[in-house]
């Protein structure tokens, strides 16, 4: 039987199970509920007959205190309670009641009337008693009023009775009723126990009815189980044994095909899993040309093998690529563009610029060759034309040194006759000087004769005076005589005539002592001319004298320079002989020279014509004009190659870092030294873009390094890696124009 | 209103589409915004904006990230408590998988002399 029958027994027992239970606990609930509902309206019915009972009772008690203390309101609760025992009466007579109790309840009502009447009346009797005493009324007519009282108090009385009586038999009637309604209730309660005890037994055999088929299917399942499990702990595949027909053996027979088809599958994977190995075994060695050709079975090994052959045809590419590079690289062909491919990042984009650094190297490096090279031809030319002028020259300072010796030795041979002739003159120098000396005393002795004649002239021209006084006072006395003589008439005639000759003679004496005085005048001038003359001389001696020293000093001066001269002569002869030797080495020097830059000629148009044969880029050459600043920025350029390849290779989940940062590289560094040192280019545009763009590849350095540690997607990481390969060739075009830049620089200084 | 200063380490990450969504953001994004993750999922990401930052800061952002281009710059952001705090912010445009447009952007401590720079860049901006 399947489980699908058995299940559908279970459910088609169990149902009728529960309809006849629920048929059993409906009619034992219904007769419970109907007889406790019929038990619980004959005890309302027994509670409402007390309180009727009661009413009555406190009816007369009312009616009592009213008659007795005569209060006139007491009416009013009279007519209330009567109130209550008429609404207790027309809910008792509503009630489901027994036909002996309606009966006598409408006695009882029926004799109510009679009863209240006789309450109200002897009510307000008492009322009216207590009206009479009032207002005085004694004796007679006050006891009639008592009287009425009382005797309407006997009526009440019976009527009570009589109504007790109705009362008690209706509750003694409805005792047995209750009585009745008790007994059936427990038969109600009775039945419906037996009801509940044969549906648990019926309950009981079903469970185990149910137990019985639940431990049938669950040994299938079990069964089952064990050979899944087995399935499971094993490798091999093993079928599961079928032990029963039902849904559970339909299972092992279906799992055992789904094992079949696994192991089918399994095979054809093992297939493309050995194709797979033998394609990555020739990846590895090198061989990109194969894909894995054979289609997997199950999807996610199908993606995989899809992913396998694109990342290997991805790989060929870039490899091509760069191989392509790398052979224009070794074709000499330097200026061939290294071409980027998009989305590349990592290694293999680090092989790309290592590729374009080395390029870009070689090509400065060819552009300095080329440079330096064709300076160097130029050297050389210049060097062959100087060389051959050398030679010439050489051989002409050859004659010229020989014609110069021929003069030194006839110089020298003047020089020794300048230097005999100079100790002539010396000779002769000092003979002058004792004539001068000579002249010297001559002159001093004319002096002092000359004085003496000046003295001498000087006592004649006393004299002159004295005569030349003699000669006045004679013409005075002359005159004197004249006058006596004339005094004296004719006999002073004679004597008129000889004052007169005296006088004649003074005046002739008076004239020759002025001539003598010109004379001695004269004479005095000569003999003071004379002393100046002598004086002159002797100065003129003096300073001949001098010149002659200094003429002699000179004479000495001379031969001992003749002598230096000889001496310098030989010198200079020894020298010159050396310059010939000199010249003829210089001559031969030249010619070997020559020979040495003919062959660098050849070398450098050998040079040449390497440099022609390849190819870099023309741009190159306007960068290398600072060889210190291709080496050391082509060094920075790898060196942030190196960085990415070394932060790259330490980057893993959970691992965090941190990075140099811009200022700590070798170009940061490089960077500050350059601004403190005040370089040029440092002022420009393009230096803060390199600033930038350096800056920005540090922080995205370190930003792929965090996002690697904190186990971020591949999308996230592979964006970052992205823009860090546009940073880096960045840097490097930036670099490629600062130095370009910096050249210009100095053009322009220049 | 109160400055919070990054630690020397902080990453702070988020992501949004190209409505500029937040469609993630990490725990150390959450801390200093002051924000539950969930208060930011799905949330515009100018719920952090603060209004000291001019308009024109923001029109240069869109216009470079639209372009798919990288950009960079120092950003005051507000703290959900009304504090604030600056950051060397890098957004890299890209697509997911599913080929939807994303913005990473991811957060560093700024220089402070740097910031004080962009203060007065801004003063004269907005």
């Amino acid at each position: 039987m399947t489980i699908k029958k058995k299940s559908l027994l279970l459910v088609t027992l169990f149902t009728i199970l529960l309809i006849i239970n629920a048929g059993g606990v409906f009619i034992s609930l219904n007769k419970i509920e109907l007889s406790s509902t019929q038990l619980n309206e004959q005890h309302l019915i027994n509670k409402k007959l007390l309180l009727l009972k009661f009413n009555i009772k406190n009816l007369q008690e009312v009616a009592t205190d009213i008659a007795l203390v005569g209060d006139e309101y007491g009416l009013d609760d009279l007519e209330n309670v009567k109130n209550d025992y008429l609404d207790l009466y027309s809910e008792i007579i509503t009630m489901n009641i027994n036909e002996s109790i309606r009966n006598n309840i409408e006695n009882l009502n029926n004799n109510f009337n009679k009863y209240f009447t006789s309450l109200k009346n002897m009510a307000t009797y008492g009322i009216q008693r207590t009206l009479a005493y009032d207002s005085g009324i004694r004796g007679q007519a006050f006891d009639d009023k008592i009287m009425k009282v009382n005797s309407e108090m006997i009526f009440v009385d019976e009527y009570s009775e009589s109504l007790n009586n109705y009362i008690e038999s209706i509750l003694s009637i409805n005792e047995k009723e209750l009585q009745k309604y008790t007994a059936s209730n427990d038969e109600t309660i009775h039945y419906a126990m037996t009801i509940t005890i044969i549906l648990t037994i019926i309950f009981g055999i079903a469970l185990i009815i149910l137990i019985l088929i639940i431990k049938n299917i669950l040994s299938g399942i079990t069964t089952l189980n064990e050979g899944v499990k087995k399935l499971s702990d094993s490798d091999e595949t093993s079928k599961i044994k079928v032990i029963s027909n039902d849904e559970l053996g339909n299972i092992s027979l279906n799992f055992n095909s789904y094992i079949e088809k696994i192991e089918k599958d399994l095979e054809k994977d093992l297939i493309v899993i050995t194709e797979a190995r033998k394609v990555i075994g020739k990846v590895n060695a090198g061989l990109y040309n194969d894909r894995i050709q054979q289609k997997a079975s199950s999807n996610a090994v199908e993606k995989l093998i899809n992913e396998i052959n694109s990342m290997i045809e991805t790989t060929q590419n870039n490899l091509t690529v760069l191989s392509e590079s790398l052979i224009n690289l070794a074709n000499a062909k330097y200026d061939s563009k290294i071409p980027r491919i998009e989305g590349v990042t990592g290694l293999i984009a680090s092989l790309l610029n290592g590729a374009s650094v080395t390029q870009s190297t070689v090509s400065e490096v060819m552009a300095l060759i080329d440079n330096s090279n064709k300076r160097l031809t130029f050297s050389a030319n210049d060097l062959t034309v100087a060389s051959t002028e050398l030679s010439s020259a050489s051989n002409t300072q050859a004659a010229a040194l020989e014609e110069t010796a021929a003069a030194i030795e006839e110089i020298t041979s003047t020089i020794t006759q300048s230097s005999e002739n100079a100790a002539k003159m010396a000779i002769f120098a000092t003979k002058v000087t004792q004539s001068s000396e000579e002249g010297k005393n001559l002159a001093n002795k004319t002096s002092i004769s000359m004085d003496e004649l000046s003295t001498e002239v000087n006592t004649i021209n006393d004299a002159i005076t004295i005569i030349d006084q003699i000669a006045f006072q004679t013409n005075i006395l002359s005159l004197n005589a004249a006058v006596e003589a004339a005094t004296a008439g004719e006999a002073g005639k004679g004597f008129a005539v000889v004052a007169q000759e005296v006088r004649n003679l003074a005046s002739r004496s008076a004239e020759a002592a002025n001539e003598i005085k010109a004379l001695v005048q004269s004479a005095n001038k000569k003999a003071q001319e004379g002393k100046t003359v002598s004086s002159q001389m002797i100065q003129g001696f003096d300073e001949l004298d001098t010149n002659i020293n200094t003429t002699i000093d000179l004479i000495n001066d001379v031969a001992n320079a003749s002598k230096e001269q000889e001496a310098a002569m030989t010198q200079i002869n020894s020298t010159v002989n050396d310059l010939d030797k000199a010249t003829q080495t210089n001559a031969s020097l030249a010619s070997d020279i020559n020979t040495m830059a003919e062959s660098t000629k050849t070398l450098a148009l050998q040079l040449q014509s390497a440099v022609d044969r390849t190819s870099f880029e023309s741009d190159a050459k306007r960068r290398v004009c600072n060889t210190n600043m291709i080496f050391d920025l082509n060094k920075l350029k790898s060196d942030h190659i190196n960085f990415k390849n070394n932060n790259f290779c330490a980057c893993k989940e959970g691992h965090s870092f941190k990075v140099k940062k811009s200022t700590e590289c070798d170009m940061g560094q490089w960077i500050t030294k350059s601004e403190v040192d005040g370089l040029e280019f440092t002022n420009s545009k393009l230096w803060e873009e390199i600033k930038t763009t350096h800056n920005r590849f540090h922080n995205m350095v370190q930003d792929t390094v965090d996002l690697y540690s904190e186990g971020y997607g591949n999308e996230q990481i592979i964006v970052v890696t992205e823009n860090i390969e546009l940073q880096i060739n960045g840097i490097f075009d930036l670099i490629d124009q600062l130095k370009e830049y910096n050249c210009d620089l100095q053009f322009k200084k220049k | 209103m109160k400055e919070t200063v990054l630690s020397d380490n902080a990453f702070l990450v988020s992501e949004t589409n190209s409505k500029g969504i937040i469609t993630f953001a990490n725990e150390q994004f959450c801390n200093v915004a002051g924000y539950r993750i969930e208060e930011l999922i799905n949330q515009p990401h100018n719920l952090i904006r603060h209004s000291d930052m001019p308009k024109a800061a923001f029109e240069d952002l869109w216009k470079s990230i639209k372009s798919d281009k990288v950009w960079e710059g120092y950003v005051k952001n507000k703290t959900k408590n009304g504090g604030f705090y600056w950051v060397y912010a890098t957004v890299y445009p890209y697509k997911n998988e599913d080929g939807e447009q994303c913005y990473m952007s991811c957060r560093r401590k700024p220089n402070v002399s740097e910031v004080n720079k962009a203060i007065d860049l801004y003063k004269t901006l907005s």
